[in-house]
């Protein structure tokens, strides 16, 4: 399903025979947009397993999945500070601390705020991180609570990540969809939405060799595009996602077959981005350039990740620079993408309100029937 | 070069007062404009063109055949940008700065869409310029920018600037970029080969 080079390039020379660049830009909105999102180019990620250690049991979770959980864990504050310094010297602006739980080890995430001050914790959130780590605080939500009894085996967990994150602005609560928990998200956000909270989305992406039922299929990836949708228009002031994104998380290809990923785990060039820069450090703080990817050890083929949306979709600017609509709804998704990731960053107005298809490809994919989208 | 002076004069058969405004010409502000720009061109003998005005303030009409005194000179610390200032009888008739670019880049995506008999150098200079542009680079001129620096391990440059110089490479030289090709455009003489190799095998399909 990938898109062939013959494809690719045609598509390329006709497209870039008929808008230019700067034509482009002049389109109303375009160009301050651009400007905007632009100021955000400096950013170069990493990502860091901070504890092996996690207050609950996820059915699906990444980090537990592979080797990752059986490496040592470095709990020497110098070493994560020599380790964050080195990292700044290496060019790293931004920092995603990551598996298993982080507000478990506190100090080291506040070693990794005062070198690198511009970053995510990654947290299930029945932990409160403390608010002098003035990074973005993404809270994982797998449905009700009910499904998060089930499945995580936590009770009262929304409850529980309200009461904690209520009115923080560095939060942003990650609702998953799964297979099973699509039509949760309409009690879910309401909820959310009455405490004034922010939510975004993310989309359940199994691990290699996953065979439980929270992977999607074509059928639930129809229907939670439609979810998504219904959601964004009833609250628009709490959801912050965009129309380019719900196509590129619900599109029937995952995110490497529509855009071709660009993390070191798939992609072998070491010339410039991600393939140069990025690293994926296990709680002893080395890193595998084979295993290095926002999600390690997820299917590949199966990843919808909000995570590697952020960089997949937005490291791919060059190929939406072909007409203005495409070119808006990517301008839409990297606003969308600054402001979960960064504090301090507003998302503006959307200027695409439609579904876009993503670039050589359809909008769900050719052989599938539109009726239901 | 310093401070540059000019004299000019507007005929009242000029091209420039049709229409503005019948019975009561005008010099149009665009028309001072090209006068300063004219000028530039002259004096640096380059083929300039006006890319910015900023702070340009017109206060005082202009006849036909009135003289008109130019004064021009380089802002410092601004590539290719130049302050001007026109008076007639002592009274300032406009005034601001001028950003220009070198027009031969500029010039083939118009009506001249070949690069034949553009030369490394020259080429060298306009990718330059864009580079300079587009990542706000001070400091540093079309000139001496080393073309051999690695973008990438020396100036800092990241994929999502390379992307945005690639699209505007483009743009300028009227060729395309294949995405596989733009990661592996690390120095300015890397990238002026490839828009000549490119412009050459464009020139030969037209």
């Amino acid at each position: 399903m990938k898109p062939s080079k013959q494809r690719a390039d045609d598509f390329q020379t006709s497209d870039a025979a008929a808008w230019k660049f700067s034509d482009i830009l002049a389109v109303s909105g375009v160009r301050e947009k651009w400007e905007k999102v632009r100021a955000y180019f400096y950013l170069r990620e990493s990502t860091y397993d901070m504890t092996r250690r996690c207050n609950i049991r996820c059915e699906g979770c990444y980090y537990y999945q592979g080797e990752k959980s059986t490496t040592r864990e470095e709990s020497d504050p110098d070493q994560w500070r020599r380790l964050m310094r080195a990292e700044r010297e290496r060019g790293i602006t931004y920092v995603v601390l990551a598996g298993a739980e982080p507000s478990l080890v506190p100090a080291l995430c506040e070693i990794c705020f005062d070198e690198i001050p511009l970053g995510c914790i990654a947290t299930n959130g029945i932990k409160p991180v403390d608010s002098a780590i003035d990074y973005k605080i993404h809270i994982s939500v797998w449905g009700n609570d009910e499904t998060s009894g089930r499945l995580r085996n936590a009770k009262n967990m929304l409850r529980t990540q309200i009461d904690n994150y209520k009115n923080d602005p560095r939060a942003v609560f990650i609702y998953t969809f799964t297979r099973n928990n699509i039509d949760e998200v309409h009690d879910v956000a309401e909820i959310l939405a009455q405490n004034d909270c922010r939510i975004s989305f993310n989309m359940f992406s199994a691990p290699v060799g996953y065979s439980g039922d929270l992977r999607h299929d074509t059928v639930s990836l129809q229907k939670t595009r439609i979810a998504m949708q219904r959601v964004c228009e009833a609250y628009p002031e709490n959801v912050v996602f965009s129309a380019y994104n719900i196509v590129a998380h619900t599109h029937e290809l995952g995110l490497h077959d529509l855009f071709s990923c660009p993390y070191p785990r798939v992609n072998a060039s070491t010339d410039i981005g991600l393939g140069r820069s990025f690293r994926h450090y296990r709680t002893d703080l080395t890193w595998d350039r084979s295993a290095a990817c926002c999600v390690p050890d997820t299917d590949c083929a199966d990843c919808r990740h909000y995570a590697a949306g952020s960089a997949v979709v937005t490291s791919r600017m060059f190929r939406h620079a072909s007409d203005p609509e495409l070119f808006k709804a990517w301008l839409d998704y990297v606003d969308v993408y600054l402001a979960v990731w960064v504090r301090g960053y507003a998302k503006g107005p959307s200027l695409c309100q439609n579904l876009v298809a993503p670039p050589w490809h359809d909008i769900f994919e050719k052989h599938v029937s539109s009726g239901v989208v | 070069m310093g401070v540059i002076t000019a004299t000019a004069v507007a005929p009242l058969d000029s091209p420039w007062f049709c229409g503005h405004f019948p019975d009561n010409p005008v010099l149009p502000a665009i028309a001072q404009l090209a006068i300063v720009l004219e000028i530039a061109n002259k004096a640096y003998d380059q083929n300039m063109i006006a890319q910015a005005v900023n702070r340009t303030k017109f206060r005082r009409i202009i006849r036909p055949c009135e003289m008109i005194d130019i004064l021009m000179y380089p802002v410092e610390g601004k590539t290719m940008t130049y302050s001007f200032q026109l008076t007639v009888n002592g009274e300032i008739a406009s005034k601001g700065s001028m950003k220009t670019a070198l027009a031969k880049s500029l010039s083939i995506q118009g009506e001249n869409k070949t690069m034949q008999g553009w030369t490394i150098q020259e080429t060298i200079e306009g990718v330059a310029q864009i580079v300079i542009d587009e990542l706000k680079l001070e400091d540093v001129t079309p000139q001496t920018f080393d073309p051999d620096l690695d973008l990438v391990d020396e100036v800092g440059v990241d994929s999502m600037d390379l992307a945005t110089v690639a699209l505007v490479l483009q743009d300028e030289f009227g060729i395309t970029i294949d995405e596989d090709d733009y990661p592996k455009l690390k120095t300015i003489r890397l990238i002026a080969e490839y828009v000549l190799q490119h412009a050459a095998v464009k020139n030969q399909a037209i």
